[in-house]
């Protein structure tokens, strides 16, 4: 008996039966098979039945009902401090400057001194949910947000971080989570890529492309960066000098050769999918133009996302919040045309400086720069999908690679006080939207917000939860390879965190 | 199938029957009534709810012994090592069982009573019910007490090669034994075929063979992993005699070409990068000697025995055959570059636990070793016994004991940030040398701090400091290499670690192959294959290169026939355990493996074997009479026609350089960094572009072999035409066909570049020689004449393209032959072999 002979065939489960026909080769004619109704064999390679031509990010069903098509990450980069913005912590407050023992990475302890939070908290909303005023904006939006405060991770170091929560493990070459989910789910619209990052002006996130990686999927599932500047997805536009009509005329001429060359072949499904990749290609050049095309929004809309901001000049990192306002933006274009996943990123360039929220020098004057380039586009963002009635089929999720510390750091900074460390033991993420519960918290770090306590739930409980929502089984979205059903959530137990949920699992 | 799966239950069941009936009659009968009074209850009141079905959480399921054997929450008559006892007796509020939000509460009573239960050998009568969907799916989980089966000893996999392997070939270079190997691919091939046939009731002929062109194309992009020239096409269809085609084998074997081809094979199969990945994506010193080293080795066709040997242990090979710098040099050279292959893996410099991140390093190597050598998913191995094929947690740490002798990648690591690499590079010249070149830069700059201690004029002391510290700072001038270097206090103890976790070690291990391949006792015994395996790397070594073992000579023949039929004889070409297929064609599979033993492990003669058969030089194309069997085997597994295969990524690269006549000739030495576009530049990450110097420009049109495999940034161009991910071994690419490929191949400029080039190349040739322009591109590009209806196309082409192109450029050629051959360069025809 083999592997093949067993797997389930269920319509909506994303499982051996599909990925086997993946497993480890032969794309080519993965590429032209409808995951779903492949008949699958452990084998690749060759050629696949013609009649079931489909392209890898063709949509498929989720596995059980949800309103839910799009997801929009936004990433804070660095690791943004809970305790100054959704964490409230009294006892905090009223130990300022008290010496506690501080465990600043994995099993290497410290005195330090315990920094209380500069910012102040309110609660907002019917909900009453606490929001510091270094988010003026989102505050207004926290009957919408579903508030986790309990998270765990396993490192303490930026570049394994990212990887765990984009990637589920903290070691490199694995698929990430937007790779999972348009390989569960395709993506709805064809003519734009279903995955797509976009990186914070001042650069990328440590370590760069594992953190959008397909891992050990087929490439058709790694992110796609979406630039803002210039050209927004490379090789997009042909070189100078050559017009769309003689592009198109090329194009032609391509097709004409191709035909000719697949009547030689008539069985080869691939040599279809490739003529019609030209096609996609040659689509993409003038719907990802579109989709970023900002003059089509109103002078409201615009200026709520402060996408017409200067460039503050106060400190020379000092973006404003005009670049992310301008990515949560498209963003939002995006997910109406049918993109599945979309990351953005804040933060960007060498973790360790003030470029990113990795507050070490300084937490006061790291939220003072990067609170203001998010607050009013992520404002904006969550007002206009809800008006839009989007925000219903929008999964928004915020937060960063880990959290940072109540104590005041010295261990980075030479002894100079006022900064914040890395804190994996406990810190928070928010999610919005698509089935999510608004206006409650979930889990609750220790009374001075140095690690989690009540609930607390490793990351991929977050992974599980944010597939959950998106209609996937962690349990039974899986990838074979290495002799081994992958999962995001990996070998160890997860569950999703129902409490957070409009109807739990 | 029916049947056998009958057997199996019932063996099941006779063996628990033996073990009852084993027990003194009250005995069991006291278990009985303990069970069923105490236990049974307690569990259906306390744990079937959750942990029962076919997804009990925690993949725990307690209704049934199979159940808790698989998962090993019960360990019969060891309570205390038993999970089930753990969690009941508790008082973690995250792990007691049954959780608190359940309001049930256990009494101590009753836990003593089941773990009396379990102190006596844990009797449960009960078996999976149908009902819940069990025993049915899947490849067979082991049970959890692990013990070698009679199955596993049977596996297909671990078989012996046929006895013949023993009898090594006399006459290793005359045709005839070449063609009798053929002949016997054939024979074997079309025995499957008919019986297949026969079996379905359909009929199948043989394919015809591919055309002179096809073949010539097929065999250069096989071997070189290049477009043929024009003339080797023209010189074949003249001559397509057996004789030709073997002379044009051999001569594509005989080349440099070659090795650059294969050799990027097998950088795939051992994840080639030559950064450590992660935060700061550190260089890998010397990595492309490897790279070189591989690439020597295929083109010289070093028996891949031997390969083996250098790249596991060739450090200690060469000390036993007493090479050195001056001693075999070349030998030594290569001996000690091959062993780089234990530095090859992601290293992460700032790891949360740099205790576990040893053995995160350790097991990347045993991941990549189980895989490419063994075809073995040894990995799964690291936390608990194998699910699937016989290699017990104790197995895996075992073999890794053989590798404890290499000194860290990395330096050890407390507190915060980032750490340097420990000794992972060795100079090639002898440790004396090294030392007499450090020696006497120790006196030289003792000389000149003794000279900077009597000199007072502050402006010659300056000069002398900076002498000082130029000294202190001098690059040996010898070459260096990536490599091991044995720990001086020799090799680390080695513990199974109780889940994976470096903080828990039990058992102590000492190097030992696994056990599963001790079993067959009536395999021919030799040294290398059974426990008198030396216990170091050199003795992993020779268990892995044996003749014997039944693993290694299958995986590298399975993997030469995939590259040239498009899908392995083991489709799963890293994975020959359980969890992989069947291999379609067992008995070839065999005998390919044998002959490969018995020439002295020549992949070369292998090449020659395959390339010669009439399976490889089938058509692609599927006659009408063979409609029965396209539509039974869509796939090609039973290999009655060719395949038509994309070039991969590299190729693609290489082919448009060819053919635009703008192909580098650098054949070794360090990679070479391409210039990024401003697009590319901007998104990356700083530390991705740290380090990346733009080599001399008239270093670009390199092989692409040549280019630099940075983790964190590949060279789009590859990227997108589904380069390997370099992070984990890849025994076969995905290829994929997406709109970003189209875009890419239709607008980056290098492409374009690429097309002028060919449209100067052509307009020069249709000059000099007098043919018409589209012949000459048409040869180049395809290698044969266009058709008419294509000359019209590209007539129609040429004169719409003058009246759409607004500006025509200042290029000495006309800009719509530009677009001409841009278009063809993106074309099927050009992209794909048939």
């Amino acid at each position: 008996m083999r592997p093949e002979d067993h797997w389930p065939t269920g319509q909506s489960s994303i499982s051996r039966r599909n990925f086997c026909t993946s497993a480890g080769a032969g794309f080519g004619s993965l590429a032209l098979m409808s995951l779903l109704q492949q008949e699958a064999t452990r084998s690749v390679g060759g050629a696949a039945r013609a009649a079931d031509v489909g392209q890898p990010m063709d949509p498929k069903p989720p596995m059980h009902a949800t309103p839910a098509k799009s997801v929009i990450f936004l990433f804070m980069f660095g690791g943004p401090s809970q305790v100054d913005l959704f964490d409230y912590k009294p006892e905090l407050q009223a130990r300022d400057g008290q010496s506690i023992d501080n465990e600043f990475r994995r099993g290497a302890k410290t005195a330090a001194v315990l920094q209380a939070s500069r910012r102040s908290f309110a609660r907002h909303g019917q909900s009453g949910l606490w929001c510091s005023d270094a988010f003026p904006n989102i505050a207004n939006h926290m009957d919408k947000l579903a508030v986790l405060h309990s998270l765990t991770s396993d490192s303490f170091a930026h570049g394994s971080a990212l990887l765990e929560i984009n990637c589920g493990r903290t070691l490199q070459g694995h698929p990430s989570l937007g790779s999972w989910l348009t390989y569960g789910l395709g993506s709805i619209n064809q003519n734009l890529p279903g995955y797509v990052v976009m990186l914070d002006p001042r650069g990328g996130p440590t370590s760069g492309s594992p953190n959008w990686s397909s891992g050990y999927m087929p490439a058709a599932y790694q992110g796609t960066l979406l630039r803002t500047a210039n050209e927004p997805i490379l090789h997009l536009h042909p070189p100078s000098g050559i017009t769309r009509s003689m592009q198109r005329r090329e194009i032609d001429l391509i097709n004409e050769l191709n035909r000719s060359h697949q009547a030689e072949h008539g069985h080869e499904s691939e040599l279809t999918a490739r003529i019609s990749s030209y096609e996609l290609a040659y689509q993409l050049q003038m719907s990802a133009p579109e989709a970023l095309d900002l003059s089509q929004e109103t002078e409201d809309t615009l200026a709520a996302y402060g996408v017409n901001e200067p460039k503050p000049d106060w400190h020379s990192l000092a973006l404003g919040p005009a670049p992310f306002g301008r990515q949560c933006l498209i963003a939002r274009r995006l997910v109406e045309r049918g993109v599945r996943f979309i990351q953005i990123y804040s933060g960007g360039g060498n973790a360790g400086g003030q470029n990113t929220w990795d507050g070490h020098h300084g937490i006061e004057e790291n939220l003072k720069l990067h609170c203001p380039e998010v607050d009013r586009p992520i404002a904006a963002l969550l007002q206009d999908l809800e008006q839009r009635g989007l925000l219903e089929s929008t999964l928004v999720v915020w937060g960063g690679e880990f959290g940072r510390m109540p104590v005041s750091e010295t261990f980075n900074t030479g002894g100079k006080p006022g900064g914040r460390d890395h804190n994996p033991k406990g810190f928070t993420y928010w999610l919005a939207g698509a089935g999510v519960r608004g206006g409650c918290t979930y889990g609750a770090t220790d009374e001075i917000g140095e690690a989690a306590v009540e609930h607390p739930r490793h990351l991929r409980d977050l992974h599980a939860t944010i597939l959950h929502l998106m209609g996937l089984d962690h349990r039974r979205l899986t990838y074979f390879h290495g002799g081994l059903d992958e999962k995001l959530t990996g070998v160890l137990e997860a569950s999703p965190i129902g409490e957070v949920m409009l109807s739990p699992p | 199938m029916y049947l056998s799966k009958c057997l199996h239950t019932c063996a099941c069941v006779l063996a628990c029957g033996a073990l009852i009936a084993a027990l003194p009659a009250a005995l069991a009968d006291d278990r009985e009534v303990h069970f069923e009074n105490h236990v049974r209850p307690f569990l259906e009141r306390y744990c079937i709810e959750c942990h029962s079905g076919q997804d009990p959480k925690g993949d725990v399921r307690l209704s049934d012994r199979e159940g808790w054997m698989e998962s090993g929450a019960i360990e019969p008559g060891k309570p205390d090592a038993s999970l089930l006892i753990q969690v009941l007796r508790s008082t973690d509020p995250d792990t007691v069982m049954p959780p608190p939000d359940t309001g049930k509460v256990v009494s101590t009573e009753a836990i003593d009573r089941i773990e009396q239960w379990i102190a006596t050998g844990a009797f449960d009568p009960r078996t999976p019910v149908a009902s819940d969907g069990l025993a049915t799916s899947g490849p067979k989980k082991r049970n959890r007490i692990f013990t070698i089966t009679p199955e596993d000893i049977s596996y297909w996999a671990f078989q012996p090669l046929p006895a013949s392997v023993t009898k090594p070939l006399e006459t290793v270079e005359i045709s005839e034994s070449i063609n009798a190997a053929t002949q016997r691919i054939d024979a074997l091939l079309e025995q499957r075929l008919e019986s297949i046939a026969r079996e379905q009731g359909i009929s199948v002929g043989v394919n015809p063979e591919a055309s002179p062109r096809s073949l010539v194309r097929r065999a250069y992009y096989d071997l070189w992993g290049l477009p043929p020239p024009p003339e080797a096409v023209v010189a074949f269809e003249r001559d397509p005699s057996d004789a030709a085609w073997n002379a044009l084998i051999d001569s594509l074997l005989a080349s440099h070409h070659y090795g650059e081809r294969w050799g990027r094979h097998w950088l795939d199969w051992v994840r080639y990068a030559e950064t450590n990945g992660y935060e700061r994506d550190g260089p890998k010193p010397h990595a492309w000697r490897y790279r070189d080293y591989v690439i020597r080795s295929f083109a010289s066709d070093k028996p891949y025995d031997r390969f083996v040997v250098e790249q596991l242990a060739g450090d200690q090979w060469a000390q036993e055959n007493g090479w050195s710098d001056t001693q075999n040099i070349e030998d030594w050279r290569d001996a000690i570059i091959a062993t780089g292959f234990y530095r090859l893996h992601a290293w992460d410099d700032e790891p949360d636990d740099a205790d576990q991140a040893e053995f995160d390093e350790a097991d990347d190597v045993m991941v990549t070793l189980g895989t490419a050598f063994l075809g073995l998913t040894i990995g799964c191995a690291r936390c608990h016994d194998h699910k699937f094929d016989p290699i017990s947690q104790r197995d895996y740490y075992a073999l890794l004991s053989f590798t404890r002798d290499i000194d860290p990648y990395g330096l050890p690591k407390k507190g915060g940030g980032g750490r340097g690499t420990g000794r992972i590079q060795r100079f090639l010249v002898s440790d004396e040398k090294s030392q007499a070149w450090d020696t006497q830069r120790q006196q030289r700059i003792e000389q000149l701090r003794s000279l900077l201690e009597q000199t007072v004029d502050p402006a010659v002391r300056l000069g002398i400091e900076g002498q000082i510290v130029e000294q202190q700072n001098s690059v040996p001038p010898f070459d260096a290499a990536l490599s091991v270097n044995e720990n001086p206090s020799g090799p680390k103890p080695t513990f199974v670690l109780h889940r994976g976790d470096a903080h828990e070690p039990r058992d102590t291990v000492s190097p030992c192959t696994p056990e599963i391949f001790l079993k067959h006792t009536d395999a021919p015994k030799s040294a290398t294959m059974h426990s008198a395996v030396a216990q170091n790397r050199l003795g992993l070594a020779r268990w892995i290169a044996s003749p014997e073992n039944p693993l290694t000579a299958r995986v590298m023949v399975n993997r030469l026939w995939e590259r040239h039929f498009g899908r392995g004889i083991v489709a799963t070409t890293d994975d020959f355990g359980r969890t992989g297929s069947l291999p379609s064609h067992p008995e070839l599979l065999d005998y390919l493996a044998s002959e490969f033993v018995r020439s002295g492990w020549s992949v070369h003669r292998m090449h020659r074997i395959l390339m010669r058969s009439r399976a490889y030089r089938m058509a692609s194309s599927v006659p009408e009479s063979q409609a029965a069997i396209a539509a039974f085997d869509p796939e090609v597994q039973y290999f009655w026609r060719q395949r038509v295969r994309r070039l991969d990524a590299e190729s693609i690269r290489d082919s448009m350089l060819q053919a635009a006549g703008n192909l580098g000739g650098k054949h070794s030495g360090p990679s070479v960094f391409p210039t990024l576009s401003n697009e590319v530049r901007d998104s990356a990450n700083p530390v991705s572009l740290s380090g990346w110097i733009d080599s001399p420009f008239e270093e670009h049109n390199c092989r692409s072999i040549y280019l630099t495999v940075k983790r964190s940034l590949k060279i789009p161009f590859l990227e997108t035409l589904d380069f390997v991910n370099s992070t984990s071994p890849t025994g076969v690419r995905s290829v994929t066909t997406t709109a970003p490929q189209a875009l890419l191949l239709l607008n980056d400029p290098w492409v374009n570049i690429q097309a002028e080039g060919l449209a100067r190349r052509v307009c020069d040739v249709a000059k000099s020689s007098g043919s018409d322009r589209q012949e000459v591109l048409w040869r180049i590009v395809y290698q044969r004449s266009p058709t008419p209806s294509e000359r019209a196309a590209i007539t129609n082409f040429l004169s719409d393209a003058v009246s759409l192109d607004g500006h025509r450029n200042a290029s000495t050629i006309e800009s719509e032959w530009i677009r001409t051959c841009h278009a063809l360069l993106n074309t099927s025809e050009f992209l794909y072999i048939d």
